[in-house]
């Protein structure tokens, strides 16, 4: 067993193309652009050193495709789903972390779940980055919408990203969470996963 | 030399000090004259090279400290002229990733938002008013 390196443009071939991993990279950085614009936005009075390493992005980029080549290669899937997919990526973010956030964030005069945010920005970021992936928050069709509900939600939210944190031990733990959670959306599913997985 | 050996000498000179005031109270005792005479002497010249041994060893040692500071200022001044040569590397650094982060070193094409991005932007925003 050794190390190798391998280059983004290495891993295309027929079902994962250059544009494919383009767009997942763009989809990437437009996610992490997005956690940094809203962590400034709760945090208006904090100069905040968030910053993207782009060779680690593409590493995460590079290993989950070749897992994902691999569940195709051994498997009858034809296509990894969105599920699989968002799985896989998460799994491997949090393996290289390419987020980082410079500030000494103990000195900054923020609350302690802004604090969270900040100290495990890979995992807050990827909790939503999959989230999204998955569901579109913009569309909500489940209305229950009591104050014990939006609680438990919540709450709900708090342990995946504990689970982000401390408990992912393979991309098969964050996809079986991810497919449970959408057996009854509060919000659009982004896949139609129940009808179309066999 | 004396700072090599100056317990050493400290002790000797308590021990010698010690032997002649037991012989000055012996010699008082017996109401010896001449004894207590000789020993007053010899006792008040050993109290007296303690007292310049311990004066030189307090004037030694503090040269030693001042010296310690000095040594311990000027690695700090070191320390502080590196933090801030790390940190303007470090600056540069942050600059760099940041402006990856914002889109202005890369090419613009590769990172072109589509519409579905757009959507996955603003699902993840939404997301953050809610749960963060």
């Amino acid at each position: 067993m050794h190390l190798t390196y391998t280059p983004m443009k290495d891993v295309v071939n027929k079902d994962f193309t250059m544009d494919y991993l383009q767009k997942l990279r763009g989809s990437l950085l437009v996610a992490a652009r997005g956690y940094a614009e809203n962590m400034a936005k709760l945090m208006p009075h904090c100069h905040l050193d968030i910053s993207i390493s782009e060779s680690l992005l593409d590493q995460v980029i590079v290993d989950a495709v070749e897992d994902l080549k691999r569940i195709i290669d051994f498997h009858p899937t034809k296509k990894p789903n969105i599920i699989k997919e968002a799985a896989y990526i998460c799994y491997w973010w949090l393996k290289r972390k390419p987020i980082m956030v410079s500030n000494n964030i103990a000195s900054l005069d923020i609350s302690d779940d802004n604090k969270i945010n900040l100290l495990f920005a890979n995992e807050v970021m990827m909790r939503t980055y999959i989230e999204c992936r998955v569901f579109d928050y913009t569309n909500q069709i489940c209305h229950v919408d009591t104050d014990s509900f939006q609680r438990n939600w919540r709450i709900g939210q708090g342990y995946i990203l504990y689970v982000l944190t401390y408990r992912v031990e393979s991309p098969k733990t964050i996809e079986a969470f991810l497919a449970t959670s959408t057996l009854h959306p509060i919000w659009k599913a982004n896949t139609d996963f129940w009808n179309t997985s066999k | 030399m004396i700072k090599k050996y100056y317990k050493h000498i400290i002790f000797i000179c308590f021990v010698i000090l010690i032997v002649i005031v037991c012989n000055l109270v012996a010699a008082i005792l017996i109401d010896n004259e001449r004894a207590i005479e000789i020993l007053s002497i010899v006792s008040t010249v050993i109290s007296i090279v303690l007292s310049l041994i311990a004066i030189f060893y307090t004037f030694i040692s503090g040269i030693e400290v001042s010296s310690s500071l000095q040594k311990i200022n000027l690695q700090i001044h070191d320390a502080a002229k590196y933090q801030q040569q790390l940190s303007a590397t470090y600056e540069k650094l942050v600059d760099y990733r940041n402006s990856i982060v914002n889109g202005q070193a890369t090419d613009e094409d590769s990172i072109e938002i589509d519409a579905e991005m757009e959507k996955l932007k603003k699902s993840m925003d939404k997301y953050f008013d809610m749960y963060s």
